[in-house]
Parts: structure tokens; C-alpha cells; sequence
């Protein structure tokens, strides 16, 4: 009986083998979506007020976040990485070479949302950093007005397209807050540290930079001690703010010479509130250690 | 100003240090081997290493201070998985089969379309059909028969409802599940609603000739918020073996012992039925797909939800102190036993003990007449 059954079911299963794959895009549905921020109908309308237009702001954001994003579904769907979030993709992609395209995709999306999700978009409000905070900056940087003029220092030399992040280094003592560049699409993320691209590799060589000449046993690479096994979920650095130093993110605005005035509207833009959350930071009063500060008085000579 | 002075004092030799280690650095472009240099700051760390041989400048360096304990750094990687883990776009719904087994749907939550993405209604070739089953079936297509998903939604309900009063009732469920990758379904459930589950083939028997099989298992008496009360040993090992009061079945097709018992001892049963199944072997059939895994896991997890929900009305009655259920019969608290000791006692030594060596001897004839099964069980917990 089932033998006979199943005989007489060959017109079925040449019917389920039919579909066509010509087109499969648009029958499937979009899995990622251009992220919401806080006002996001506000912003479209009015743009970021001191900072940017609405269309610098549709350029910036929404028309580039788009295209980012559709590049994902692209690169993700009917795949194994289908439904996985940008962080994850960053991470698994950064070892690969020859995912270097999807890596930078992801990459930017994630970089890009960063950036705009730490930037109030309330009109009338300024944000200020709380106490522990500013306490925390004055301990590595000297002065906040120094971190600021350090961090936009940093964003004006960098030639090229890429990112300035504020960063916490959670393995050393006293979680100490620093500033990282990233060019082009490259990530802070402890897992994706292959595709770090801190350095433009234009203006370094050997002498300047070890990393270039990591192979031989004789190289200095090699002297360098291990680093310890970290214990689960142990984080190299976490990233607590950044800015965008790509051309399409200003020029509409700011011009072709406007980087440094852009960085400039940015900076009074920041909402500290995001940035702080993710900072571990030591309330005033804790344990008194020897740490140096204030080395903006000396200068490196010989 | 300590730092200035110890600057000045060892400021040359520092930096004369610094020169010899890396003498052609400072000739192209900063130092920047990642986030934690910058000639500052290296600078900074040198002057901060040699301050450490100080004792007076620098107090003794913590083992964690250098780096974060295992908690400390997963709490840090929860915290940042929170704050950044979802930036870059978002994703839309889509269907995570995990989800069935760690946040299994509700009653509420079942419609035809949930049904229809489990595979609800996938029925068996058409030749291959009890024909008791004509009312649940919609329809035919390509040879097989379609079960009609508002019968299995409103039977499903049914069986909800049903499942959740015996366990506010303080009723023993037993969900069982005999077939492959339907274990992690009923355990799931058992341990939502803390009751019972069967993965492994059913002992025929346990019901009918329970005494015998599951005749060694552990019992415990239970107040009315679920602790246990000791002092109960002596009355337990007298009594019978635990039965439960409502059995769900996965897959019917294969317990045909475990139902037929089940029947014969007027437990109530709640059934997966499929269209080559018999809907009269089980009280509560759910006309739905046996063979889909996935579907199993909606319906062990709507009605684990379902139990749930009863136990939690049940705690929640015994938190005021109220039950809702008929205590066990025949037992007496074991301070009502000590009090009928101490008149014992009263009574006069001499009665005492012959009353004890009687005890004695009575025991000790226990002991050598019985041959080491115990009378009184329960039905196995679930973890």
C-alpha cells in the first residue's frame, strides 16, 4: 500500500522541484533594517541642529546606513550568517582575507551607527560629562580640554577616511581611557583586531612600527612576551565613543576644506550620558594610587 | 609636586634609559602600537614602573588589580554585549528554534499561523487513515491529508485548560515522550511546571502492577507550599505506590500499553493524534502532526505553560495558607504520634516495656518476614 502510494506521487514531486531561482532577492524578505535612533522623524525633518543639515544628516545617515545595509542582506542571505548581527559578522569576518569586502560592510554599519548614537540629537541640550568622568579624563589625559584638543588632533591628522574612538583598556590597572584611529572600515573590537588598521601604512616602516615585520623567529615580533590567556569574555578594549571622519559624512555641510570645523560642531554635540554608560569608572575618593599626570609640559626630545 | 621633583631627580637617567632602548623611534611617526602607547604615555608608564620600587610612593599592587576576576570580566562583557552588542542595523523577526525550548509559547499565543509554521498540519498518506479521525482532517492534498488547524487550536486549548486545573489541583502529570529528539520537549515542560516526564521506553506495568516496579522508589509528604515534611517514614512504608493523575502523550502510536493502562485505571489522558492515529485511546485527543518536532515542541510547550500557570495558582493559595487540594488519606502528623506516645509513657514503666518489647519483637519480625521491598512509593520526580 505505501509502496503504491508513493508511486503515484512522481507528478508531485516534480511540481515541488519547480521554482525558479532566477530571482531570488526580491521574493525573500529584508532581514536587516536601517536602525532607529532616539527622534529619528526629527532628525530626518531637521537634521542634528549644530551640526547637521537634513540633508548632510540624509547623506550621513540614512542614505549611506541604507546601503550599508542593503549590502548585508546581499552578503548574508540564504547563508549561514543570515540573521546574525553586525558585531558578530565583524568579528567572524576580520580573520578572513577573502572576506574583506563583507568585513568592511559590516564593519561601517556598525561603526556608523556607533557614531550617531552617541551624538544628542535633542536641539536646546548641551550634555556634560559627570564628575567620575571628567575625573577619569583628567587621570589619563590631563585636562579635558587637552583629551579634546588630543582626540580632534588625532581626527585632523588622520589622512583619509576612518575613525577616532575613545576606548577603555579594561586589562590594565586602573582601566585607563585612551584614543584609537581606525582607518577606513577597520573596527576597535578585541575580536576583530586583525582588521584594527590603526596605522596608515604609508607613512610607517619597520623601524616605526613592529607589526610590520612579524615573521622570523629572530624578529622583534618574537620577543615579544605572550600576552596571558584571558579568562572568558575578557575584553581588550571597549569603545565608548567615536567620530566619522569620512568625506561624505561633512563635505555636504562643511565643504571641501571643512573637516576641522565639522569636528569642532561634533564635539559640542556628544551626549555623554551614552558614552559614560559604558565606562567602568572609579568613584572620586577611591583608593589613592602614584599615577602620573600632566605630560603635556614635557616633550619627547633626545 | 612629588611627581615634578622625582621627575627632576630622575628625569635624565629616565630618559637616558628611554634613548638607549629605543634610540631611532623618535624619528618618524609616534609610537602608536595600539591604544595603550603614546610617547606620553609610555614615558608615563616608565616613570609609574620605577615609582613601583618605591614602597612609600606606591602602594602593594592587588593580584586582581592587574587584571579582572572571571565574574567581574563576564559581568563587563554582559554589560557591553547590552550597551553596543546590537548596533549596525536591525534584524527582523525572524524564527529562532531555540525559543520553543527556553520560552515555550502560551495558550494565548497559539494561532494558525504558529500551527501552520510548526508543520501542524501535515497528515499522514491518505490510505494510511483512521477513519475515526474524518472530523479533524480538511482536506487532501498531493495524497496526504491535511489536519484542520482550528480543530488542533481549539483541541489544543481544551487540553490547556484541562492540564492547568489538574495542576492547580496539586494533580501529578506525567508528560512522555518516547520518541527521538521529543526528550528535551516533555522535560522542558515537566520542569516549567515541576511534574513529571518520560523519555525512555514505558516499563508496562507501572500502572497495573506498580507495586512491583516501581515498588522501591522514594516518596516524600509535601506541605502545602512543596516542602518536604520528615517524619512521615514509618506511615509511607505502608502505603501504595503513587499513580498519576493525568498522563500527556506525545506519541500515542507507540504507548499503546501505557494509555490502555491508563485507561483501565481511569486516569485521564491528553493525546498527540495523528491521522493514522486512534483518537479513542486517549481522552483529550489533539488532532495534530506527530512526526514534526517542531510541532511537539509548540504542544509539550503550550501545555507545560499551561501547568505552569496551575502550579504557580496552587503556591500562591498555599502562600495564604489555603489548599486546593484533599490531603493525603490516612495520614497522621507525627507530633499527633509522639503526644499518643508520652501517655504511653505515663502509664507505667512495666507497661512500657512490654509495650516496647512488643514493638521490638513486632519489628523484628517485620524485618525477617519481609523480603526488602518497601509498600509505600511515589512515582520518580523530575530534576
Amino acid at each position: 500500500m505505501i509502496i503504491r502510494s508513493l508511486l503515484r506521487r512522481p507528478v508531485a514531486v516534480r511540481c515541488l522541484a519547480a521554482p525558479a531561482k532566477s530571482f531570488a532577492a526580491p521574493l525573500a524578505r529584508w532581514k536587516h533594517t536601517v536602525p532607529t535612533l532616539a527622534d529619528h522623524e526629527q532628525l530626518e525633518q531637521h537634521g542634528i541642529p549644530g551640526l547637521f543639515s537634513s540633508e548632510g544628516f540624509k547623506t550621513a545617515y540614512i542614505d549611506y546606513q541604507k546601503l550599508l545595509v542593503n549590502d548585508l542582506n546581499d552578503v548574508t542571505q540564504g547563508t549561514e550568517h543570515e540573521n546574525k548581527d553586525p558585531k558578530s559578522l565583524v568579528i567572524e569576518w576580520a580573520r578572513d582575507p577573502e572576506a574583506a569586502h563583507f568585513f568592511n560592510v559590516a564593519s561601517m554599519a556598525y561603526n556608523n551607527h556607533f557614531f550617531f548614537s552617541r551624538i544628542a540629537s535633542q536641539p536646546n541640550v548641551t550634555s556634560q560629562p559627570s564628575s567620575d568622568f571628567v575625573n577619569a579624563v583628567k587621570r589619563d589625559f590631563g585636562s579635558f580640554d587637552t583629551f579634546r584638543n588630543d582626540f580632534l588632533d588625532h581626527a585632523e591628522a588622520m589622512f583619509g577616511p576612518g575613525f577616532v574612538w575613545l576606548v577603555q583598556a579594561n586589562d590594565m590597572p586602573n582601566r585607563p581611557l585612551r584614543i584609537l584611529n581606525t582607518y577606513i572600515a577597520g573596527s576597535p573590537l578585541s575580536g576583530a583586531h586583525y582588521r584594527r588598521q590603526a596605522k596608515d601604512l604609508n607613512t610607517e616602516n619597520v623601524d616605526s612600527f613592529r607589526e610590520l615585520n612579524p615573521v622570523g623567529a629572530f624578529g622583534s615580533a618574537a620577543q615579544k612576551p605572550r600576552e596571558s590567556k584571558k579568562a572568558l569574555g575578557g575584553v581588550d578594549v571597549v569603545p565608548l565613543l567615536c567620530v566619522n571622519t569620512w568625506e561624505h559624512v561633512w563635505l555636504k555641510d562643511y565643504g571641501i576644506g571643512g573637516k576641522r570645523a565639522f569636528l569642532e560642531a561634533w564635539w559640542d554635540k556628544i551626549n555623554w550620558n551614552v558614552v559614560q554608560e559604558g565606562a567602568t569608572l572609579t568613584p572620586a575618593g577611591g583608593h589613592r594610587q602614584f599615577h602620573y599626570s600632566g605630560m603635556n609640559s614635557f616633550k619627547t626630545t633626545l | 609636586m612629588i611627581i615634578r621633583h622625582f621627575a627632576a631627580r630622575n628625569g635624565p637617567r629616565a630618559l637616558a634609559r628611554t634613548a638607549y632602548q629605543q634610540p631611532l623611534r623618535r624619528f618618524f611617526a609616534s609610537d602608536v602600537d595600539g591604544p595603550n602607547t603614546s610617547p606620553e604615555h609610555n614615558f608615563e608608564r616608565q616613570i609609574n614602573a620605577q615609582a613601583e620600587h618605591i614602597p612609600s610612593l606606591n602602594p602593594t599592587p592587588d593580584a586582581e588589580q592587574s587584571g579582572l576576576s572571571v565574574a567581574e570580566q563576564y559581568h563587563l562583557y554582559k554589560q557591553q554585549q547590552q550597551l553596543n552588542g546590537r548596533l549596525g542595523s536591525e534584524i527582523t523577526e525572524h524564527y529562532q528554534p531555540h525559543t520553543l525550548l527556553s520560552n515555550p509559547p502560551s495558550s494565548a499565543d497559539v494561532t494558525l499561523e504558529l500551527l501552520l509554521a510548526s508543520e501542524a498540519h501535515q497528515g499522514h498518506a491518505t490510505p494510511l487513515w483512521n477513519p475515526a479521525n474524518a472530523r479533524y482532517i480538511h482536506g487532501i492534498r498531493q495524497g496526504t491529508h491535511i489536519i484542520s488547524l482550528e480543530a488542533t487550536a481549539a483541541h489544543l486549548r481544551r487540553a490547556a485548560k484541562v492540564v492547568q486545573e489538574v495542576s492547580r489541583r496539586g494533580g501529578i502529570i506525567l508528560f512522555v515522550g518516547t520518541r527521538e529528539g521529543q526528550d528535551h520537549a516533555v522535560v522542558r515542560a515537566a520542569q516549567l511546571s515541576k511534574q513529571y516526564h518520560l523519555f525512555e521506553r514505558w516499563i508496562p506495568g507501572s500502572i497495573t502492577n506498580g507495586q512491583q516496579i516501581l515498588g522501591r522508589c522514594r516518596t516524600k509528604v509535601v506541605n502545602e507550599k512543596d516542602e518536604e515534611v520528615t517524619g512521615f517514614e514509618d506511615q509511607l512504608y505502608d502505603r501504595p505506590v503513587l499513580r498519576p493523575d493525568l498522563v500527556v502523550c506525545m506519541n500515542p502510536l507507540e504507548n499503546y500499553v501505557l494509555l490502555h493502562e491508563c485507561a483501565l485505571n481511569n486516569i485521564p489522558t491528553i493525546g498527540v493524534i495523528d491521522t493514522n492515529a486512534d483518537p479513542t485511546w486517549v481522552t483529550y485527543p489533539i488532532p495534530a502532526n506527530d512526526d514534526s518536532l517542531r510541532c511537539i515542541q509548540v504542544i509539550a510547550g503550550v501545555l507545560g505553560r499551561a501547568a505552569e500557570a496551575g502550579t504557580k495558582q496552587r503556591l500562591e493559595a498555599g502562600e495564604k495558607g489555603e489548599i486546593t487540594y484533599k490531603p493525603a488519606h490516612n495520614l497522621t502528623l507525627p507530633e499527633a504520634e509522639e503526644t499518643a506516645a508520652a501517655e504511653k509513657e505515663k502509664l507505667g514503666e512495666e507497661k512500657e516495656a512490654v509495650e516496647l518489647d512488643n514493638e521490638l519483637a513486632a519489628k523484628l519480625e517485620d524485618i525477617a518476614n519481609h523480603d526488602g521491598r518497601r509498600l509505600g512509593h511515589r512515582v520518580k520526580h523530575s530534576a
